[in-house]
């Protein structure tokens, strides 16, 4: 792993001494990379994210980024951060071009960097029109030029494609993968479905209930499902079959007609069915699904 | 320190453009002289003998009156509310909050922003006084307006009186703002404390009592001590020493922002 632009170490967190949201988290985010945050809603992505920010308050050494301490060095550490937490925060009255002059003078960062920005979210031709007048894609990218104003090195946004169209999606994401290999950013981006980000990650961690189930390269996920099959079976009696087999692996799923049993490796599938057999099972088909990233995802967040 | 302090206060002023803050500001000043307008052009027979001798002091008086009784603090509850509510309407206090700036910068700025709104709506409520009085004079030639000079000077001390005796309640307001993301409650709240504020009028203990401030300063107060309107100054002066510091506290402690 390259140098870590951002972490977190034991992070925890709650709001009320009754329920912990955050437990343990321990997130190294590679200098270069597009971290993708993955978790379903609620499972603690946006409240990590605000605590990265100094939105919310963390334990004194919980977090450091660019190997600063962020509650100790607020305001040098969002000097070289660029965010967009949840929907944008764009001056509906105002502007494009007003919208991005109120943060030119917050980051007193120089004028041209206005229409830098505008050109590089593709948003030059709408700049004088109120936002107000803005599609929710145009808003997105509205908030991402606000969030790229000061030339940040470290970018985080929080589920950036949250209701866009697919088009809209797509736009994103490209104009995601050219900050990352153009401009050079560092991108923390969460999202709660794989299939938008699972393009352009070089790097994945996976949060449910305020875990980290997983943390590593995008190499080291595919790894995961090379060596995690799901099967799918009919036999002549399904419900036994799930019985003998569930002390050993996950059914995913069965009715009448099918069994699905998860997390198997590809050397286990002869036992498996051999098994099956000497219990006086008889097999009518058996194949192994196609596994992709989503696959992956849901069972984690489900076992 | 200075200059991003400026900086950020222009970008505050920005925010204001064409929001219901800045029209009213601008409609509120108008508002009363307009009013007054009509009033003396449609009764000349009973207003142009009130004004034979001193007409500029009697036509600053007519205005001065209702504002300091009603419409200014009706003006400072709201014109604080919706500043502090640009915020809340455009989800965009996170957004504040990520930028580098020192939490005494986002809380100060904005409060000379409101600050500043209330001193335009001075100017222009001066301004329009002197607009109205000629208006009036020119359309009813019996006003004796232009035969006299425009008491400035006048003007300007009750206006700087009227003004230090808000400080209190934009104080209150602002952290009440600030507190409460509701734009209904702090509104409310506010109304609610200068109403009560009337009935309590002849309380001996009235100058403690900020809602009142503007109405102590103006009027004359029979059967309140002489001093009353110089005391109200004074603890507007505190008040608002005392509501910016629990205001600044609430921004800078709060452990969830945005």
């Amino acid at each position: 792993m390259g140098h870590l632009i951002a972490q977190t170490h034991h992070l925890n967190f709650s709001f009320s001494s009754s329920k912990q949201l955050l437990h343990d988290l321990n997130l190294n985010i590679p200098q270069g990379s597009i971290y993708c945050f993955l978790g379903p809603n609620g499972a603690g992505k946006t409240t990590t994210l605000r605590l990265l920010l100094g939105l919310l308050k963390a334990d004194q050494n919980a977090i450091s980024i660019f190997d600063q301490q962020l509650f100790f060095n607020r305001m040098s550490i969002l000097r070289r951060v660029g965010a967009l937490i949840e929907e944008p925060s764009v001056y509906l009255h105002l502007t494009g071009r007003e919208n991005l002059k109120i943060y030119r003078l917050c980051y007193s960062c120089d004028k041209k960097r206005v229409d830098e920005v505008l050109e590089i979210v593709d948003l030059h031709h709408a700049d004088k029109q109120p936002v107000k007048t803005y599609s929710l894609g145009m808003k997105q990218r509205l908030g991402i030029a606000i969030a790229l104003l000061h030339d940040p090195e470290f970018l985080i946004l929080d589920e950036p494609t949250n209701g866009l169209d697919p088009q809209g999606i797509i736009e994103i994401r490209l104009l995601i993968k050219r900050l990352n290999t153009d401009f050079l950013k560092t991108i923390l981006i969460s999202s709660h479905l794989l299939s938008e980000v699972e393009k352009i990650a070089t790097h994945f961690g996976i949060i449910h209930k305020g875990r980290l189930l997983f943390q590593g390269s995008r190499e080291a996920l595919l790894k995961l499902k090379s060596d995690s099959h799901s099967v799918e079976l009919e036999t002549t009696n399904n419900e036994k079959a799930a019985v003998l087999l569930g002390d050993r692996f996950r059914i995913r799923k069965i009715n009448h007609a099918v069994l699905q049993v998860s997390s198997v490796g590809k050397e286990e599938i002869p036992t498996l069915s051999a098994f099956l057999v000497k219990k006086n099972i008889g097999i009518y088909r058996i194949g192994v699904l196609a596994n992709n990233l989503e696959d992956i995802f849901i069972e984690m967040v489900s076992s | 320190m200075t200059f991003i302090f400026i900086l950020n206060t222009q970008a505050e002023l920005l925010k204001c453009k064409n929001t219901a803050a800045t029209w009213l500001t601008v409609t509120g000043a108008a508002f009363i002289p307009a009013i007054n307008v009509i009033k003396c052009i449609s009764k000349p027979d009973y207003f142009v003998p009130k004004m034979e001798n001193d007409p500029w002091r009697v036509w600053i008086g007519y205005n001065w009156q209702i504002a300091a009784a009603f419409f200014l603090m009706m003006y400072i509850i709201l014109v604080t509310n919706l500043v502090v509510q640009i915020e809340y309407r455009n989800k965009a206090w996170k957004q504040v909050y990520t930028t580098p700036r020192s939490y005494g910068d986002i809380f100060l700025s904005k409060f000379l922003v409101i600050n500043l709104m209330v001193i335009s709506c001075f100017v222009l409520f001066g301004l329009f006084i002197i607009a109205g009085a000629y208006l009036t004079a020119s359309i009813q030639h019996r006003y004796t307006f232009l035969l006299h000079p425009v008491p400035i000077g006048e003007m300007m001390n009750i206006s700087l009186k009227m003004y230090c005796s808000t400080w209190a309640v934009l104080a209150i307001q602002y952290w009440a703002g600030l507190r409460i993301s509701n734009f209904i409650i702090p509104l409310g709240l506010g109304l609610v404390l200068f109403t009560i504020g009337f009935m309590i009028r002849q309380w001996e203990g009235i100058e403690y009592y900020p809602y009142m401030y503007p109405f102590l300063v103006y009027f004359e107060n029979p059967g309140l001590p002489a001093d009353t309107a110089h005391s109200a100054l004074l603890n507007s002066t505190l008040w608002m020493g005392i509501f910016l510091l629990f205001g600044f506290l609430q921004v800078s402690t709060t452990g969830e922002k945005g």
